[in-house]
């Protein structure tokens, strides 16, 4: 992995123990983007799937569009401002262009008409940046899915998920609901305000290194987690974690969960010794239900004894 | 079921079975003079009219065959009764719908056979959650065997 790539990755851990939590913070850099070094691959990806796989990658409920506009409204902002050697925007009353300068492409179009844009407003914006968008919309007093862009889910399915309220979202996660943390990190949601958007991390384990594991396509990926090996966990195993941006618009009363992936081959985990003893004692303190959700407890073992190795 | 007190009006609906199934709570109803109506599911038409002509505070019991069961779910939500406002009591085999987390098909089964099946459209070997998505009205089928 390059330097500079290292310096930036979003190591997740703290302490000698991991448990579910609501790890939010506020945001010192309120940009919902982030380029990476990687960003002309990994839309080259985004774009292909997109392409070839639009129910799986793009969902929508009908009653959204509006959100959606507003969601172009934030991205193409912080695109110009946070990146402006990268992106310019122009509004002129509803008449905007978007130009992306590092792909050579200029849109212009009328904010809120549909017709002026080749996809719906959020496909058209999450084509011009490395993360995923999920928009979740006040209703019934409960958060819903209702639209999104995902190509680089974590093992799920948007077309299955598609309108579930939070708590419905998060049934599988065991220990997830016993502990009532499903209800404490829906009423903070419900709680946030326009202008103050907050920042988490999430990790899982990745036998490979895809960007793609859709559950949709589990049955090829996964199975890579039964070649975990003492001699090859540091190349084939991924730390995989994700930044998950949170902001309200103001106007549809949505959120926009913007979730920006990163991968690090556990061998480059290893290279720095401080991360390698504490990602160590983690792993090896993880409660069982929490490795079997990430999807850890097929090759915990070998990948213990690779890390205590590398220790030695 | 179970007789939930405080409420302005009861609503009971059902198939013939199903109204004699829920007497105990009728009477309930009866002994404190309390309102009420009977409606006989023959025409949904019927049903959707008479229940979306009924005010706020209501309070609705529905008791049929599975099938019947699935059909009034969906009239109920349309007209707007919330889960806390209804009770449902289904008799027979009860059918559920299964989503391929592959290709996304529907698979019907009788819920009593469902652990693991076959998805009838890509032929997956899929394991049966309790993972449900209103939307879809279907719970999510994983891979079983990798």
């Amino acid at each position: 992995m390059l330097t500079r790539e290292m310096d930036s990755f979003p190591y997740p851990f703290k302490g000698e123990q991991y448990r579910y939590s609501n790890n939010s913070v506020p945001m010192t850099r309120p940009s919902s983007i982030e380029i990476t070094p990687r960003y002309t691959e990994e839309i080259q990806l985004k774009r292909n799937l997109l392409n070839n796989y639009p129910e799986r990658c793009f969902q929508t409920m009908p009653h959204t569009l509006k959100g959606q506009w507003e969601a172009v409204d934030l991205v193409t902002e912080h695109l110009a401002a946070f990146f402006p050697s990268q992106f310019a925007l122009q509004k002129n009353g509803d008449h905007w262009t978007f130009e992306n300068k590092l792909l050579g492409e200029a849109f212009t179009f009328t904010y809120g008409d549909e017709t002026t844009i080749p996809y719906q407003p959020l496909d058209f914006i999450g084509r011009h940046v490395q993360e995923d968008l999920i928009f979740m919309l006040e209703r019934d007093g409960d958060l819903h899915l209702d639209a999104g862009q995902l190509c680089f889910p974590a093992n799920w399915s948007l077309a299955f998920n598609l309108g579930m309220r939070f708590k419905e979202i998060h049934h599988p996660i065991p220990g997830f609901k016993e502990e009532e943390l499903d209800e404490r990190i829906l009423r903070f949601l419900m709680r946030m305000e326009a202008g103050s958007p907050w920042e988490r991390l999430n990790w899982s384990l990745m036998a490979g290194n895809k960007l793609d594991t859709s559950l949709e396509t589990f049955h090829e990926w996964g199975k890579e987690r039964k070649n975990v090996t003492e001699v090859n966990a540091g190349d084939l195993v991924h730390l995989r974690v994700e930044v998950q941006k949170l902001f309200r618009l103001p106007q549809s009363n949505g959120i926009l969960f913007t979730i920006h992936t990163h991968l690090l081959a556990i061998k480059d985990l290893a290279a720095n010794r401080d991360w390698l003893q504490q990602f160590y004692h983690i792993l090896k303190e993880l409660p069982e239900h929490i490795a079997e959700y990430k999807g850890i407890a097929l090759y915990q073992k070998p990948l213990l004894s690779y890390l205590k190795g590398k220790l030695t | 079921m179970t007789f939930v007190p405080g409420k302005r009006k009861y609503l009971i609906c059902g198939d013939p079975s199903g109204i004699n199934l829920v007497q105990p709570i009728i009477q309930n109803i009866m002994e404190q003079h309390l309102s009420f109506e009977v409606m006989e599911i023959k025409d949904e038409e019927k049903v959707r009219n008479w229940l979306d002509h009924q005010k706020m505070g209501c309070y609705l019991y529905v008791s049929a065959a599975w099938p019947e069961i699935e059909r009034l779910k969906n009239i109920t939500e349309d007209i707007g009764f919330s889960e806390e406002e209804v009770q449902f009591l289904g008799r027979g085999e009860q059918m559920i719908k299964v989503f391929c987390c592959r290709c996304h098909g529907l698979t019907e089964l009788a819920r009593s056979d469902a652990s693991e099946i076959t998805c009838s459209q890509c032929g997956l070997l899929l394991s049966v959650s309790d993972h449900y998505s209103s939307l879809r009205k279907a719970y999510l089928g994983y891979v079983a065997k990798l």
